[in-house]
C-alpha cells in the first residue's frame, strides 16, 4: 500500500515537473496574445482565405533557375498570400515565407540579430511600423538601405517616416492601418442622423450622437479603461505623436494628447460606451450588435465582416476630426508593417530587387491582391487600380477599397520615432489617475519622466 | 586502489550533468552579470560601470512591479500552503473511500496549460462572465465589478486562480513527506486524547517542517517568476497595478527598444531577492528548530 501511494506520488510529481516544462512554451503563445490588443497585431484577424488556383501558379514559376529567398513573417492568409503572389510575378527568385506569431516574429529578430549571427539569416523580415525604428536603431549595419532601389515618392508618404532611419530608408512599405469610422446604418437612422451627417463629424459631435444613440437604446462604441492604443489615431491626425521630432517626451505640451485625455474621460464616465477589457470582447460586441461605430485602421473590415447576418448594415465614413487644434484633420492610421532586408543575408541583393520589382512597381500585383484576398497597400500609383472600384456588398455596395485608398495619400506623416511602446506603456500607468480626476498636467509629467527613465 | 576506481568512476558518471550544468546554467548567469554592466539599445553596448544598477534604483516601474510582486508571493504562498497541507492530511486518512479520485481531482488543476487556464478566468470572472451573472442573480451587486479593469479585483482574481492551480501540486509533496510519519505517533496522540487540532499543529506541522520549509522556497521561487498569468489575465494593467518583474523584464527586453543590460540588472535583482529570502527562510526554520 505505502509503495503503491509512493510510486503514484512520484509519478504526478514526474508529470508534473512536465507540466513546467511546457510552462515556458507557453510565454510564447502568451507574447501573442498580449499584443493582437494594441494596434497592428490585429491582422491576425484577417482570415481571407487563398484559393488553390494561386499556388498551381507559383509552381510554374520555379522551373526557371531562381534565387531562394526566405521571408519570416506572420499571418499566411496576408502577409503569406502577398508574397505568393509577388512571387508569381518574378521569375528571378523563389520565396519561402516561414509563418509564425506576430510576438514571436519581432522577438526572433530581436534573438538572431543580438546574437550576431550571420549564418542562416532570412533574406527579408516583416516588421511592424511603430516597432521598426527600434530596430533599425539597435541593429546598425544589419539592414539593406533601399534608397539605390525604391522611389520612396510612390508610396504614402506617412509611411516613409516609418520606414527610415536617419535619413536613410530602409523598408519597403506594404500594408496601411488608414483609419475609418465604420458606423450600423440602421442604428443612427433610429437616432436621427443620415449619412451625409456622419461624413464631418468632430469628435464632440460624435459624443452627442453618443447619447442620442443611448436614448434609443444603443452604444456608441467600446471602450476600454486599459488601452490607450487609440490615441495614436487621434494623434496623427493632428500631424502629432507621442514624442518630438528628436525622440523626446512630449506629453505635457501636447494639446492633442490633452483633448484624447479629455475625449477618454468623458468616455469613461458616459454611458454611451460599452465597456470591454480584450479583443474577444470587443469583437463580441461588434458582432453581437452592441455598438453603432468602430474607429479603427482598416484591418478592422475584416472582423466587422466577420458577422455576415449584418451584411448590408455597415457603412464607413472618415473619422471625426479634433476641433480646434492645428492641423487637425479627419484622416489618420493606426497599425500596419512594412518589409526589411537583412543586409547579412545571402541573397540581400537580389531579395531587395524583387522587393523593388513586386511591391515597389507593380501595380499589377496589387490588383490581384485586393481582387484576391482583399489586401492593400501604400503604394500610390495602385490606389486606382481596377479592383479597388469594386462595390462591397457587406457595406451596402461602398467602395470601400477605392475611398480607403484615397485617404492614404493625406494621412498626416508623422515621425513615431523609436519609443512608441514606452510610451503608451508610460501613459498607461498614469492612466488610471487620470480617469480618477487627478491633476492631468502633473500626471502627464510623472509620465514624461517615466518615459525619460525607460529610454536611457 | 579499488576506492580511486570507484572515486574516478563517480566523477565520470557527475560530469556529464556537470558540465551540462556548467555550461547551460552558470555560463549564462556569468555572461548575464557581464552584461548588467553594459548599457545601449539593441546591439549597441557599452560597458558603463555601474549606470543599470543606479538606474535600478531610480526606476519607479521596477518598484511598482518589485512591490506587486511581493504582495502575490505575501498573501497567495501562505494561504495555497495551508490549503495544500490540510487537504493532504485529510486526504492522507486510511479511512476515505476512493481517496485517489479525490487526490486526483485536486492535483488535476496543475495539468492544464497556464495560457488556457489564465484565459478561462478571463472568462470566468469578466464583466458578462459568469461570476457577475451569478452576483446579479443573486442581487449581491446591482452592477457588474469590472474584476480585471480594476487595481484591487484584478489582484485578487490573478491570486484566486494562482491558489486554484498550485494547490494541488504542493499537497502531492505533503502527502509524500506525510507517509513519512511514523503512524505509532499518531497513535500515541490518540491515547493521549489529542483532538485533530492539536495533532495537526503539534505533530503534523512541526514533523512535515523540512517539507513545508522546501514547498515555500518552492513557490516563492515561481511566484517571483510570475508572467503567464497576469499577462493573459490583466496584460499588467489597469496601468501597472498588476505587473510583475518577469513581465517588466520580458517587456525591456522584447516589447521596447531592447536594453539587454539593464533586463539582465533587473533580472539579477530577481536572483538577489531569492536568494535572500531563502537565506532569510532557512534562518527563521532553524531557530525555531532548536
Amino acid at each position: 500500500m505505502k509503495g503503491k501511494v509512493l510510486a503514484s506520488v512520484l509519478t504526478l510529481s514526474i508529470a508534473a515537473s512536465l507540466v513546467c516544462g511546457c510552462g515556458s512554451q507557453a510565454t510564447e503563445t502568451v507574447a501573442e496574445d498580449k499584443t493582437s490588443d494594441s494596434t497592428g497585431a490585429v491582422t491576425e484577424a484577417k482570415t481571407e482565405e487563398k484559393t488553390s488556383e494561386t499556388k498551381s501558379e507559383e509552381k510554374t514559376s520555379e522551373t526557371t533557375e531562381s534565387v531562394p529567398i526566405t521571408v519570416w513573417g506572420w499571418d499566411q492568409s496576408f502577409n503569406g498570400v502577398s508574397f505568393e503572389e509577388a512571387d508569381a510575378l518574378d521569375d528571378s527568385v523563389t520565396v519561402d515565407f516561414q509563418e509564425m506569431g506576430k510576438a514571436d516574429c519581432l522577438q526572433k529578430i530581436h534573438t538572431v540579430l543580438a546574437s550576431g549571427v550571420t549564418d542562416d539569416l532570412p533574406d527579408i523580415v516583416i516588421i511592424s511600423d511603430a516597432a521598426a525604428q527600434g530596430y533599425l536603431m539597435s541593429y546598425p549595419g544589419s539592414f539593406l538601405p533601399m534608397d539605390d532601389y525604391l522611389n520612396y515618392n510612390d508610396f504614402a508618404s506617412y509611411k516613409k517616416d516609418y520606414v527610415s532611419y536617419d535619413g536613410v530608408g530602409y523598408g519597403v512599405p506594404f500594408d496601411t492601418g488608414v483609419a475609418g469610422l465604420f458606423y450600423r446604418t440602421d442604428y443612427i437612422e433610429e437616432a436621427g442622423y443620415t449619412e451625409d451627417d456622419m461624413q464631418n463629424l468632430t469628435w464632440d459631435e460624435y459624443a452627442e450622437l453618443g447619447k442620442k444613440l443611448a436614448a434609443n437604446g444603443h452604444m456608441l462604441q467600446t471602450f476600454n479603461p486599459n488601452d490607450v492604443s487609440n490615441f495614436q489615431i487621434l494623434l496623427q491626425s493632428c500631424g502629432q505623436w507621442y514624442t518630438d521630432d528628436n525622440g523626446q517626451a512630449k506629453f505635457v505640451d501636447n494639446e492633442a494628447l490633452h483633448e484624447c485625455y479629455r475625449l477618454f474621460k468623458e468616455f469613461n464616465e458616459s454611458d454611451f460606451v460599452k465597456v470591454v477589457s480584450d479583443w474577444s470582447e470587443f469583437q463580441g460586441a461588434i458582432n453581437g450588435g452592441d455598438v453603432a461605430c468602430v474607429i479603427r485602421g482598416s484591418w478592422i473590415a475584416s472582423t466587422i465582416k466577420a458577422g455576415a447576418d449584418q451584411s448590408g448594415l455597415w457603412k464607413l465614413a472618415p473619422i471625426p476630426v479634433l476641433e480646434g487644434i492645428n492641423g487637425a484633420t479627419n484622416k489618420s492610421n493606426q497599425g500596419g508593417s512594412s518589409f526589411y532586408v537583412l543586409a547579412n543575408a545571402k541573397n540581400a541583393d537580389a531579395a531587395a530587387k524583387f522587393l523593388a520589382n513586386t511591391f515597389g512597381g507593380n501595380t499589377d500585383l496589387y490588383n490581384t491582391l485586393a481582387k484576391n484576398a482583399n489586401i492593400m497597400g501604400t503604394y500610390l500609383p495602385a490606389s486606382s487600380v481596377e479592383a479597388y472600384s469594386t462595390g462591397d456588398d457587406y457595406f451596402s455596395g461602398q467602395e470601400v477599397n477605392k475611398i480607403l485608398a484615397g485617404w492614404i495619400a493625406e494621412i498626416p506623416a508623422v515621425n513615431p520615432g523609436a519609443y512608441t511602446a514606452e510610451a503608451q506603456a508610460a501613459l498607461l500607468a498614469v492612466t488610471p489617475e487620470i480617469l480618477n480626476g487627478g491633476d492631468i498636467d502633473s500626471l502627464l509629467s510623472t509620465a514624461e519622466e517615466q518615459f525619460n527613465q525607460s529610454i536611457q | 586502489m579499488e576506492n580511486k576506481k570507484t572515486v574516478l568512476a563517480r566523477w565520470s558518471m557527475i560530469s556529464i550533468a556537470a558540465v551540462c550544468v556548467m555550461v547551460f546554467s552558470y555560463v549564462p548567469t556569468a555572461s548575464a552579470f557581464l552584461l548588467s554592466f553594459q548599457t545601449g539599445k539593441g546591439a549597441n553596448l557599452q560597458f558603463n560601470g555601474f549606470a543599470n544598477y543606479i538606474r535600478l534604483i531610480n526606476d519607479g516601474t521596477f518598484w511598482v512591479t518589485l512591490g506587486n510582486t511581493l504582495i502575490y508571493a505575501a498573501v497567495e504562498i501562505p494561504i495555497m500552503l495551508f490549503i495544500a497541507l490540510v487537504v493532504a492530511v485529510l486526504l492522507n486518512d486510511p479511512n476515505i473511500k476512493e481517496r485517489g479520485v479525490y487526490r486526483t481531482c485536486i492535483f488535476l488543476p496543475c495539468v492544464t496549460s497556464m495560457v488556457s487556464y489564465s484565459i478561462l478566468f478571463k472568462n470566468i470572472f469578466a464583466l458578462d462572465g459568469i461570476i457577475n451573472n451569478l452576483l446579479l442573480r443573486l442581487n449581491i451587486v446591482a452592477t457588474p465589478i469590472p474584476f480585471v479593469l480594476d487595481a484591487f479585483w484584478a489582484k485578487v482574481v490573478i491570486i484566486v486562480s494562482l491558489i486554484w492551480r498550485y494547490t494541488g501540486y504542493y499537497m502531492i509533496f505533503y502527502l509524500a513527506g506525510l507517509q513519512n510519519i511514523d503512524p505509532s505517533i499518531y497513535e500515541a496522540a490518540k491515547l493521549d486524547g489529542c483532538n485533530f487540532n492539536q495533532t495537526f499543529f503539534k505533530i503534523t506541522v512541526p514533523l512535515l517542517k523540512p517539507i513545508i520549509f522546501l514547498t515555500t522556497i518552492m513557490a516563492l521561487n515561481s511566484t517571483l517568476q510570475l508572467f503567464d498569468e497576469v499577462v493573459n489575465l490583466t496584460g499588467g494593467g489597469p496601468g501597472n497595478s498588476t505587473r510583475t518583474i518577469s513581465e517588466y523584464i520580458y517587456d525591456l527586453s522584447f516589447n521596447y527598444v531592447p536594453s539587454y543590460g539593464y533586463s539582465a540588472t533587473v533580472s539579477l535583482a530577481v536572483f538577489a531577492l531569492v536568494v535572500a529570502l531563502t537565506i532569510l527562510q532557512k534562518e527563521v526554520t532553524r531557530e525555531k528548530g532548536e
